[in-house]
């Protein structure tokens, strides 16, 4: 990859440059910036509010916010474009109370793909600044507030800066989202540069400029990491020890209370229910035009490639993180440790660069494989690993190692080295200890690591699009191909059932975020336990 | 009179007054009817054993909880009471925590400065200087907190909660969280730098020894009570109740009568500090018992505990009660032989319990 990029293909460039490139990589950083505003004031400021103050139904938009990690950009994105669009029913309904000459935001723009992606990616943040926000030590706000800050000025002093590596972990993984989209780009027509990396690759069939584009991508990747190590220099975030007490919510009465359930019930509203219902609605009148849904042949077929192929790699893809973070956890040793951090370092690749660096490994070992069998058989086995689905299974698992893998060291973590010890006293064999001792206690992280990890899978699209053996669809590259043609009602089918799948990691995450699983991973936080006020007075 | 004038302050002279302050969690009951006034320039110290709701109390008075019932003022002022509350950003009281709560993303001088937004740069760069001067850790102003040591840290929490010239300051067990070697030491410095700057402080301590050395006046609390104020040497000497007695040092419990000033009990008739008459239950403090071959009751050496500056005996008197004595470390004691014990020292009496 390294070598693609510092060999120029000079003519497609200069045609690039010439046409659309400056075009993309300003709409690349446009999105980076809108999105990235948005999905911090959005994430953070839910995060605070849901997290400092009492509200009607706090407790249930507690959970319900996350819900949004189930919807995949590209179907927000062609649910709003149905609507919104001057045909949709939201214009057509707007010109017939308010006269056919009603102006309208375009829908096909950069500010929609903010919005659009702003509601999907949110969550992220949310997540992340809220764990954050119940890990910080009351001690530390209420230092704030006895040297003269009220809650908004220690909000901001105090609070804010401590959660700003969780927030910042939380926005690198919108943007890595938002370099990788494909989808919500393509139909709301707002090319970037992943966008066009496919429309040299699948279009003009350049490969290697399209390598070089990716490699471009990759530049975006690297200066977001490095501005954020920068940005921290010496200081730390984490407190010492750390009091047994969260910060203490304070009760929102009157208008503020309904602007806060009000806030919440919007952005649930925008990001999860309304594009669900629509979905039901298209689904439900296509039944009921007859169309054969659920009982089409193609959708099973489709409904099994995606079942096949997200299971294989979830489950290769936990079996590698089992035996990594085994190793991480019994040597003691740099190396490890480093080969760890490089096998997770998939999750801050955009699609399209995983899908060519698993592409360029492959063909060359296509061409050796190629070259062996013909010296020993005289036979010609063709491209069996580019041509088949074991080169995408393998972009799958290079690119979501790192879910399973927080996962399972997470749960790894609470078998201590000394529990191994006190087992093997006792006589147990280290089957036995494996057995008894590991396996219960890293179950609960697996499952977790591997719902998650099935469902990232089967929505991904960028690298299924780029790899997938020919004629090798799947539910996502459907939705991706009827909603291409506006045919919205045929992809509403495949697109709900993502949907749906994908409320089963969220809801194990709902979990995993009050019993701490992997979200707290990307925040390096303190543990602390909660306790009630009269427990913690001493 | 003079007695009066010293326990409840002038409303206008005190710089916190408490009157009937309450306050539960859940069935508990952290703080109980607490009226305390507190004078300028004093150093108060609670102490009690853990969960007592000394370190409630302590926040209620920082406003970061809020009492059931009862008033509270600084300065004359009311900060709870029936006309309303003050939030803890307007009480202008310091808080140092057990575990100094210094913001990790700043540096000293930036977290000493964290109280003084209000005054305009010029004073703020030279009163951080001066409070840094006054903790002595004006080298260490860039540092981060993380880079500093257990008792800088300390310092600089303080030097941070007096940065805005607080009315007051409250300290919640400060020192526990420092090695054993460093206590005493960052103890007095801390002594040293609370006189200096004339602050009104109360610390919170569950150890005695901690109290004694740094009070003004010692408040004993138990169960949410404010059970005893006084000056240390009073509170240590003469515990007005017995649980404040069997809270406070060593102290040896035996049954007697007293009458017209003088106890009856097992170790001899001598005089006593009570107000009734009829059986009681004596406090003997362990230093206040001294063995040797030839004065006093017979009794025998059970055990001794060895700790250097001195040493803690068990001994058993004929009747069959055991007793703690305190003695130098010089004193030669032998386990299993007969010695004497006499009483050398003031005895307080408390009603008997049933």
């Amino acid at each position: 990859m390294i070598v693609e990029f510092f060999t120029p293909t000079v003519d497609v460039w200069r045609h690039l440059w010439a046409t659309r490139l400056p075009e993309m990589i300003v709409n690349t950083l446009v999105l980076v910036v809108g999105v990235g505003i948005g999905t911090v004031v959005l994430g953070t400021g839910l995060a605070w509010l849901v997290v400092a103050h009492r509200f009607p139904g706090r407790a249930l938009f507690d959970w319900l916010l996350i819900l949004p990690l189930a919807m995949p950009t590209y179907v927000l994105a062609f649910v709003f474009l149905s609507m919104f669009d001057f045909a949709g029913p939201v214009q057509t309904a707007a010109r017939g109370w308010l006269g056919p000459d009603v102006w309208f935001p375009e829908i096909r723009s950069g500010g929609a793909v903010i919005l659009v992606m702003t509601l999907v990616l949110y969550p992220y943040v949310y997540l992340l600044a809220r764990t954050a926000f119940q890990e910080q030590s009351a001690v530390t706000f209420e230092a704030a507030r006895s040297l003269g800050s009220s809650r908004r000025s220690a909000f901001y002093r105090v609070v804010l800066p401590l959660a700003r590596p969780s927030i910042a972990a939380g926005l690198t993984l919108v943007l890595m989202e938002v370099l990788t989209d494909i989808g919500a780009v393509r139909f709301l027509n707002f090319p970037t540069i992943t966008d066009g990396v496919f429309r040299v690759w699948l279009g003009m069939g350049e490969r290697d400029a399209a390598v070089e584009l990716a490699g471009l991508l990759l530049l975006f990747v690297l200066v977001i990491i490095v501005l954020e190590r920068r940005m921290r220099g010496r200081a730390r975030y984490y407190q010492a020890g750390g009091r047994d007490r969260g910060i203490t919510p304070v009760q929102l009465t009157g208008r503020a209370a309904w602007l806060a359930t009000g806030a919440c019930t919007v952005v649930i509203g925008a990001a999860f229910v309304l594009p669900v219902s629509r979905l039901v609605v298209w689904v439900v009148a296509e039944a009921a035009r007859g169309a054969p849904g659920f009982f089409d042949s193609l959708y099973w077929g489709f409904a099994r490639n995606s079942l096949v192929l997200s299971g294989a790699a979830t489950l290769l893809a936990i079996f590698v993180a089992l035996v990594l973070a085994n190793g991480v956890r019994s040597s003691r040793g740099r190396a490890v440790k480093v080969g760890a951090r490089l096998a997770t370092m998939g999750y801050a690749m955009p699609g399209a660069v995983v899908a060519f660096g698993v592409l360029v490994l492959l063909s060359s070992a296509d061409n050796v494989l190629n070259y062996l069998s013909q010296a020993f058989w005289g036979i010609d086995v063709g491209l069996i690993l580019t041509g088949s689905a074991v080169g995408l299974i393998y972009a799958y698992v290079v690119r979501f190692m790192a879910v399973g893998y927080y996962s399972v060291e997470a749960s790894l973590e609470k078998v201590t080295p000394s529990m191994d010890d006190a087992a093997r006293s006792l006589g147990a064999s280290s089957g036995r200890v494996l057995r008894r001792i590991h396996l219960p206690l890293v179950r609960v992280g697996m499952f977790t690591g591997a719902a998650l990890l099935f469902v990232d899978m089967m929505k991904e699209l960028p690298i299924t699009l780029l790899l997938r053996p020919f004629g090798y669809d799947t539910l996502s590259v459907w939705v991706w191909q009827m909603a291409s043609e506006s045919l919205w009602s045929g992809a509403a089918l495949p697109a709900l059932t993502i949907v749906v799948t994908g409320l089963i990691p969220v809801m194990l995450l709902r979990h995993a975020a009050t019993s701490r699983h992997w979200t707290g991973r990307f925040a390096g936080g303190s543990r602390r336990r909660t306790t009630e006020p009269a427990e913690a007075q001493q | 009179m003079t007695n009066e004038t010293q326990t409840t302050l002038d409303a206008n002279t005190a710089v916190l007054s408490l009157s009937s302050v309450n306050k539960r969690f859940g069935d508990v009951t952290a703080v109980s009817d607490v009226d305390l006034d507190v004078a300028a320039g004093e150093m108060l110290v609670f102490v009690g054993p853990s969960g007592c709701g000394k370190t409630t109390l302590l926040r209620l008075i920082a406003g970061v909880e809020t009492p059931d019932s009862g008033r509270i003022a600084l300065r004359g002022h009311s900060v709870y009471g029936p006309e309303g509350v003050v939030p803890p950003e307007k009480r202008s009281v310091g808080l140092v925590a057990q575990d100094y709560a210094l913001f990790p993303h700043m540096t000293v001088s930036a977290n000493v400065g964290f109280g003084l937004v209000k005054w305009d740069r010029q004073d703020r760069t030279s009163r951080i200087a001066e409070i840094l001067d006054l903790v002595q850790l004006a080298d260490l102003a860039e540092r981060y907190p993380h880079e500093l040591s257990g008792g800088e840290q300390q310092r600089v929490t303080l030097a941070r909660s007096l940065a805005p010239d607080p009315a007051l300051v409250l300290l919640d067990e400060p020192f526990s969280n420092l090695d054993q070697a460093l206590r005493a030491e960052v103890r007095s410095q801390t002594r040293r730098i609370l006189e200096e700057s004339r602050t009104t402080a109360i610390f919170v301590t569950h150890d005695q020894e901690e109290a004694f050395s740094l009070a003004s006046r010692v408040a004993v609390m138990l169960d949410g009570e404010l059970r005893q104020i006084g000056s240390p040497l009073d509170v240590y000497n003469r515990p007005n109740s017995r649980d404040v007695a069997e809270f406070i040092g060593d102290a040896n419990f035996l049954p007697g009568r007293v009458q017209n000033g003088l106890v009856e009990f097992e170790l001899g008739t001598l005089p006593v500090l009570a107000g009734f008459t009829g059986p009681a239950d004596v406090m003997v403090r362990a230093e206040n018992l001294q063995l040797s071959e030839e004065n006093g009751v017979p009794v025998e050496v059970l055990s001794r505990e060895f700790y250097g500056h001195d040493q803690v005996v068990e001994v058993r008197l004929t009747t069959g009660t055991v007793l703690k004595v305190r003695s130098l470390a010089s004193q030669e004691v032998v386990p299993g032989r007969e010695v004497r014990l006499a009483v050398n020292g003031d005895l307080v009496a408390y009603p008997a319990r049933r």
